[in-house]
């Protein structure tokens, strides 16, 4: 290639370059691309956003400052739970694939994994990826996140060991299909439990409670709270949200954690349950 | 006076490093442009992630501990930036390393021109 051609390229390139900034100066100037928010929001985000957090109008408040998890966990907290069974279906779905592999107790699982790089590295992060899977899930009723975006970043971490130190990593530690099977069961049962607690409540008080009930309302007074004073400091936990976001992240994590394991085992092994020819 | 001095080197370093960062990235983007094979983009490929993500994290930590404006929120995004940059420090080099070794290790590309190739004669040693 001759000096000239590159020369032409790179006259190309800068113009290219000069003209992309200038179309993006043309646009946000005249406001097509930053276009200011609208003065007014619709309608049933107004109700959401007025309502979530407002507590001089308790009537329909969630007593939790984020909206999406007041949506999913307070307003249509039933439909949420049936997507929480949906996804646990889904995940049996993954196991009936390969129902056949039993494992003994006690069996390890030889794994290579990558190179020494990318197992040192692996570790680090594997310490700092359920941290902040953590902290999503138990600060989703206050900032953005929640049980299923916090399971979803532990199941991360998960799949980076699979990939990274192998299968033989996690199961030799006791990660078993069925404790796992026992953590996600678990979240379901308690998720199940707070949508029928208030309602319990309710009736053997002799009064009425909806199903997923979080705060008390003007007719059916029975509600999780939302502070809880320890200490001297009022620590707010909005309810069932909270135990909600917990236990979902329980399921979530659990669940994802399954799929990638069972997906992760070495093909002698489903060869031997017959799942594989 | 001291603090004003820490602030003007603070932010006056992260615009550097910011500016590094664009620098680099439009180097990085014009090797995996020229380059000629897979190994060698690989190359250009983290000189984007580490000089077009790495530095200019590092610079937008600075300066928005310089933005007092903002409060305690600036301690907030400074905090952010600067373990964003520690991690993608980490964990930007294993992933090119990964991509390079599967490449390898699959056969899939081969480096080419070579003058001594020790890692396929190791593998070839192991029967791998």
């Amino acid at each position: 290639m001759t000096r000239w051609s590159d020369l032409k390229e790179i006259i190309i390139a800068t113009a290219a370059a000069l003209l992309l900034v200038a179309l993006s100066a043309l646009l946000a100037s005249s406001g097509l691309v930053a276009a200011p928010p609208p003065s007014d929001n619709r309608w049933l985000a107004e109700k959401f956003l007025t309502l979530t957090y407002n507590a001089e109008r308790k009537a329909l408040w969630a007593a939790s400052p984020e909206v999406v998890t007041s949506i999913l966990w307070d307003y249509r907290g039933i439909d949420t739970v049936y997507e929480t069974s949906v996804f646990f279906f889904a995940i049996i779905g993954a196991l009936m694939l390969v129902r056949s592999y039993k494992p003994a107790r006690g069996e390890k699982i030889e794994g290579r994994g990558m190179s020494v790089i990318a197992r040192t590295v692996t570790r680090i992060t594997l310490v700092a990826i359920p941290v902040v899977a953590a902290s999503i899930a138990l600060h989703g009723h206050l900032t953005p996140g929640g049980g299923f975006q916090g399971g979803s970043v532990f199941a991360v971490a998960t799949l980076l060991a699979i990939v990274a130190l192998g299968t033989g990593f996690l199961v030799n530690r006791g990660w078993s299909k069925g404790r796992l099977l026992g953590f996600r069961t678990l979240g379901l049962v308690i998720i199940v439990f707070v949508a029928i607690a208030v309602p319990i409540i309710g009736l053997m008080d002799g009064g009425r409670a909806y199903l997923v009930q979080n705060q008390e309302k003007p007719w059916s007074g029975y509600g999780a709270g939302y502070i809880y004073s320890v200490l001297g400091l009022d620590i707010l936990y909005s309810g069932t949200l909270l135990f909600l976001n917990l236990a979902e992240f329980l399921a979530v994590s659990a669940g994802l954690t399954l799929a990638f394991l069972v997906m992760g085992l070495p093909r002698e092994k489903l060869y031997k349950g017959g799942d594989v020819e | 006076m001291i603090a004003g001095l820490v602030d003007a080197i603070l932010y006056y370093l992260g615009a550097a490093l910011l500016l590094i960062g664009g620098v680099l990235d439009v180097i990085a983007a014009i090797g995996m442009n020229r380059f000629r094979n897979f190994y060698l983009r690989l190359h250009a490929a983290t000189v984007g992630a580490i000089g077009g993500g790495f530095y200019p994290l590092l610079g937008l930590g600075m300066i928005a501990l310089t933005m007092h404006g903002l409060g305690e929120t600036r301690l907030y995004i400074a905090g952010i930036a600067f373990t964003t940059a520690l991690f993608l420090a980490l964990t930007a080099p294993v992933g090119s390393h990964a991509l390079a070794q599967g490449a390898h290790r699959g056969r899939v590309v081969l480096p080419e021109p070579v003058v001594v190739n020790k890692l396929l004669e190791d593998e070839e040693k192991q029967g791998r």
